[in-house]
């Protein structure tokens, strides 16, 4: 009995130290908020058994009471300590159905019987701890331990459907062992003369439920969950049973705590998996989104490219249209333009997979929801997956009806002029991303249309102002030369007839340098008229090359010093005016300077982070002192030249010692293009990145 | 008192608590009836009147234990004139008839408000009739302590006190299912349950007060009886003194449970389903101490004679 008692208490303290130490272990598992209860219940179970352990071993008369006292506080707070942990049990580690809502609340009048019952059992003339023992049982270990037991069994059928058959075999285990305990702890009591322990007999008869016999009795309760019951049926005392229901569920209890453990692990496991996937899908979606965005700039890019190379305009449209279907994965993408009366909407450009091309033959757009979005001059990208079938897309190759769509109107001066449209045949919808992409290609559209015609204006406003050049060159010098030898002719004609031979020489003399003089103006008109900007190798050789024919047709030596590292990347407006008036300043030299030598130096300067091409244009000729005469007007002209493209211009000449030309002109293209860059790369990272942009 | 015995105070406190709960039930509904809307009303009532119709039914079943043969238990219906244990009989298989009628309209019939109020009084009726008839039984010379028309009084004041306490429990368990299920919000539910704990609290403590009054009295009038009064009395101050004590205690404990809790969610805002556990803590103390009390009304009698 004693080793039984023993054993017993070393079983519940290893359970309670197995939870005390998964405890101190941490972890995040379905069982550790239960666990200080187990441990708990564990120990003081522990010390219960030990208790009685004493007790029984009648060595310790003098601390009997003592020991009894301590077993009467200490059973109760072990079996309240099991049912808090039964309940919690039964509770927390696998969710309970809705209906068990109600259980409390039906329960409340059994419990309640059950506990006056109880109470009433106490007034019986057995000693005090009989009663306690019996209803701790009864009242604490049995509820606490069914509780356990099907909470426990309740995951093992959790745990068996989720395929993990050791955990689910362990949690079997460990709903039986509990069940177990229930009926050699909770249910088999001391001897008593009430229920459950013991029933009134009525009839004063009993039956041997082995043999039929029947004996009379004048004993009216009959004990039948008693000790001797259990010794009786079973050939062993109670004490043996209960001391392997600790064993066992001391055992299926130390296994499931690490099974529990196990399962936390693979949980963490599976929760980094699933993290490391995460952040891979948004990596690559970063990448993705970068990916795209460099696209989007490099079309961009190469747009302003050509939009500042002066490339015709219907083949940059056309561009576009093509780089915006590509670029958002669609089937048809087209531009249409209003006509001259802005009353219809005509097709201008199209791009399928098949076809690129400018209509010459308006196409009117009959589609409302491409007129209505133009009218409105709000983008719109459409939401439903209904097809869009219309006409304009069958024309142009179009098999399938149009099931995603995205518009964006153009405008001018917020005024609409058209609009750019791109379509999908299959139900992928734009998103608000895709929308902001194609605004920035309208945009584009805006700009290669806006500069177009201001390039026809500005080429208008250069003929004009060349041919008021050329009439002005004509009539200073060929007009001037002209009507001087038509009156040296004349006076040729009277010397001739006055026979004055030397003084006819004299004037054919002077009438040979004006010649002369006027073949020069007109070869170097000739010459300026020849020298174009659109020299395959850039500005700066046709300066070059220009600097060469002058030396070579006036004989003054010129040298060229091109400081300048790759492209100008000059305003093409800047780049006209420098070459006029280069060609201004070296007509200058001709005519007034009297040198020998010119040295024309190119450069680039940064002031503030702005950048400007410096030219300079240096005689060695006799220089002169500025003054407001009508022969400064060639050179007030060339400051108003340089004025207008934001250029500065400035002379400085000292007599005897030649003139100096300086003038500078702001690059505005690389900044211009850097910035653009850098911002369209933003907006296209962080629209990825959001996934929408609320318009 | 073995298990037979112990039939009477099952079969007594069951059906003091059916009548007494259908009474607090069809109180709290007539003063709700126009504030409500009749199909809320009828819904909120459909599980509260269908626990009442299973205890009765329980009360009922646990009557027949104490007897020797409860086939025959029908046969009691014929000395209705002259036994109240017959009127008792009968008034039992009245009111759980009415009891009947009015669960099966309300499952059955959403609408019929008003036949639904009718029956419901006439149940509240018949019950007060069971409770009068059971209490009138045990008016017998030769029990000196039972003797008495206090214990009348007593009888329905448990009856009071049981159905004045179980109706917020059974009100909230259904509530706390809805919620559970997350169905909709009940916030017509909410206000009415709120409002019956405040009154179940109030009336509560003042009926508690009557009984422990009548208590005593009862007690001071077996002292100052014959013999066999004293007896009884001897009986109660010294054996079954711890469960008097309970008996007396219990509620009390159960009626500050409820009135701690129902203060600290007014006080502190606290939603009424973290009320449950103290909620059902008051019951079952004061179930276990009228329980009790019925245990020691039993225990303490002494018959005079044969």
């Amino acid at each position: 009995m004693i080793i039984a008692y023993f054993f017993n208490g070393l079983c519940f303290g290893g359970l309670g130290l197995a939870a005390y130490l998964q405890i101190r272990q941490g972890g995040d598992f379905a069982l550790k908020k239960q666990l200080p209860w187990l441990a708990s219940f564990g120990f003081v179970s522990a010390v219960t058994s030990w208790v009685d352990m004493f007790l029984s071993s009648n060595s310790v008369d003098e601390y009997a009471q003592i020991l009894i006292f301590a077993r009467i506080i200490l059973q109760p707070i072990s079996g309240l300590l099991l049912l808090i942990f039964g309940w919690r049990v039964l509770r927390d580690l696998t969710p309970l159905p809705a209906w068990t809502v109600f259980i409390p609340g039906v329960m409340i009048v059994p419990i309640s019987y059950v506990i006056a019952y109880a109470a009433t059992t106490f007034i019986t003339p057995s000693p005090i701890e009989i009663p306690i023992d019996i209803w701790s049982r009864y009242l604490l270990y049995l509820p606490g331990s069914i509780m356990a037991g099907v909470g426990f069994l309740r995951q093992w059928d959790v745990q068996r459907k989720l395929g993990m058959f050791d955990v689910a075999g362990l949690m079997l285990g460990t709903g039986l062992a509990f069940l177990f305990e229930a009926f050699v702890i909770g249910l088999v009591v001391p001897a008593a003369p009430y229920g459950p322990a013991s029933y009134y007999n009525y009839d004063r008869v009993i039956t041997n439920a082995f043999y039929g016999e029947s004996l009379t009795t004048a004993n009216s309760t009959i004990s039948w969950l008693d000790y001797q019951s259990v010794l009786n049926a079973t050939g062993v005392p109670i004490q043996f049973w209960r001391m392997l229901s600790a064993v066992i569920l001391t055992f299926f209890m130390i296994r499931g705590l690490g099974v529990f453990e196990a399962i936390r692990k693979r949980q963490l496991e599976e929760l980094q998996n699933e993290r490391d996937q995460a952040q891979r899908s948004a990596f690559e979606a970063q990448i993705a989104a970068r990916q795209t965005a460099e696209n989007w700039t490099d079309v961009l890019v190469s747009i302003n490219r050509r939009i500042t190379e002066l490339e015709d305009m219907d083949k940059i449209l056309l561009f576009i249209v093509k780089k915006a279907r590509a670029l958002l994965q669609s089937d048809f993408t087209g531009l249409a333009l209003f006509d001259d009366s802005y009353s219809t909407l005509n097709l201008k450009y199209i791009s399928t997979e098949n076809k690129n091309e400018f209509i010459a033959e308006p196409v009117a757009i009959q589609n409302e929801l491409i007129l209505e979005t133009v009218r409105a001059a709000r983008p719109r990208r459409s939401l439903e997956t209904n097809a869009l079938t219309s006409p304009e897309y069958f024309d142009f190759g179009l098999q399938e009806g149009i099931r995603a769509m995205a518009i964006v109107p153009l405008a001018l001066d917020n005024r609409p002029v058209g609009g750019i449209w791109t379509a999908r045949c299959e139900s992928k919808p734009y998103s608000d991303t895709d929308l902001i992409w194609l605004e920035c290609m309208a945009d584009q559209v805006a700009i290669a249309i806006q500069h177009g015609l201001m390039t026809s204006h500005l080429q208008s406003y250069s003929i004009a102002e060349e041919r008021a050049r050329i009439a002005r060159e004509m009539h200073d010098g060929l007009a001037q030369v002209l009507g001087y030898l038509n009156i040296e002719v004349q006076t040729l004609g009277a010397l001739l007839k006055q026979g004055r031979k030397e003084a006819l020489e004299a004037e054919l003399n002077q009438m040979r340098e004006a010649v002369r003089t006027a073949n020069a103006d007109v070869r170097e008109n000739i010459l300026s008229l020849r020298t174009t900007l659109a020299n395959e190798k850039g500005l700066a050789s046709a300066m070059d090359e220009y600097l060469q024919e002058f030396s070579i047709q006036t004989g003054i030596e010129t040298e060229f010093r091109n400081e300048v590292e790759g492209e100008l990347n000059l305003a093409s407006l800047a780049e006209v005016q420098l070459v006029c008036i280069l060609q201004e300043a070296l007509a200058n030299v001709r005519k007034h300077a009297k040198a020998t030598l010119v040295t024309v130096t190119i450069s680039r300067k940064s002031v503030n982070e702005n950048e400007s091409i410096f030219v300079s244009v240096k005689d060695n000729g006799l220089g002169f002192i500025e003054r407001n005469s009508k022969r400064s007007f060639g050179l007030q002209t060339m400051k108003e030249r340089a004025a207008s493209v934001q250029g500065v211009l400035q002379i400085h000449s000292i007599p005897g010692e030649g003139t100096t030309v300086e003038y500078s002109f702001p690059c505005l293209s690389r900044g211009k293009l850097e910035r653009n860059s850098r911002s369209l790369q933003e907006i296209g990272l962080q629209a990825n990145a959001t996934g929408a942009v609320s318009r | 008192m073995n298990v037979r015995e112990w039939a009477l105070p099952v079969y007594t406190i069951l059906m003091q608590l059916s009548v007494g709960t259908l009474l607090m039930l069809w109180i709290a509904r007539e003063v709700h009836i126009r504030q409500f809307a009749e199909a809320e009303i009828n819904r909120i009532m459909k599980f509260p009147v269908t626990i009442i119709f299973t205890t009765a039914c329980l009360a009922m079943a646990g009557s027949h234990f104490h007897l020797s043969k409860p086939l025959h238990s029908y046969l009691a219906v014929l000395n209705f004139r002259t036994s109240w244990l017959s009127r008792e009989i009968v008034f039992t298989v009245f009111f759980f008839l009415t009891l009947s009628s009015m669960l099966a309209l309300h499952w059955l019939q959403n609408d019929k408000t008003k036949l639904k109020t009718f029956l419901g009084w006439l149940a509240v009726l018949f019950g007060f009739a069971l409770v009068f008839c059971m209490a009138h039984i045990y008016l017998l010379p030769a029990q000196p302590a039972w003797n008495s028309p206090f214990t009348v009084l007593s009888f329905f004041l448990t009856m009071l006190l049981l159905g004045n306490i179980a109706l917020p429990a059974m009100l909230l368990v259904d509530f706390s299912f809805l919620n559970v299920l997350a169905l909709e919000r009940f916030d017509q539910q909410y206000l009415l349950i709120r409002r019956v704990l405040v009154w179940s609290t109030v009336a509560g403590a003042f009926i508690w007060l009557m009984a422990v009054a009548l208590n005593f009295y009862q007690a001071w009038l077996l002292r100052l009886g014959d013999q066999w009064a004293q007896t009884s009395f001897e009986l109660l101050t010294n054996l079954y003194r711890p469960l008097l004590v309970l008996r007396l205690g219990l509620p009390l404990l159960g009626i500050v449970i409820l009135a701690a809790s129902v203060f600290s969610a007014a006080k502190r805002n606290r939603a009424i389903q973290e009320l449950m556990v103290p909620i059902y803590a008051s019951c079952i103390f004061v179930i276990v101490g009228e329980v009790l009390g019925r245990f020691l009304f039993y225990a303490t009698h002494i018959r005079i004679g044969v």
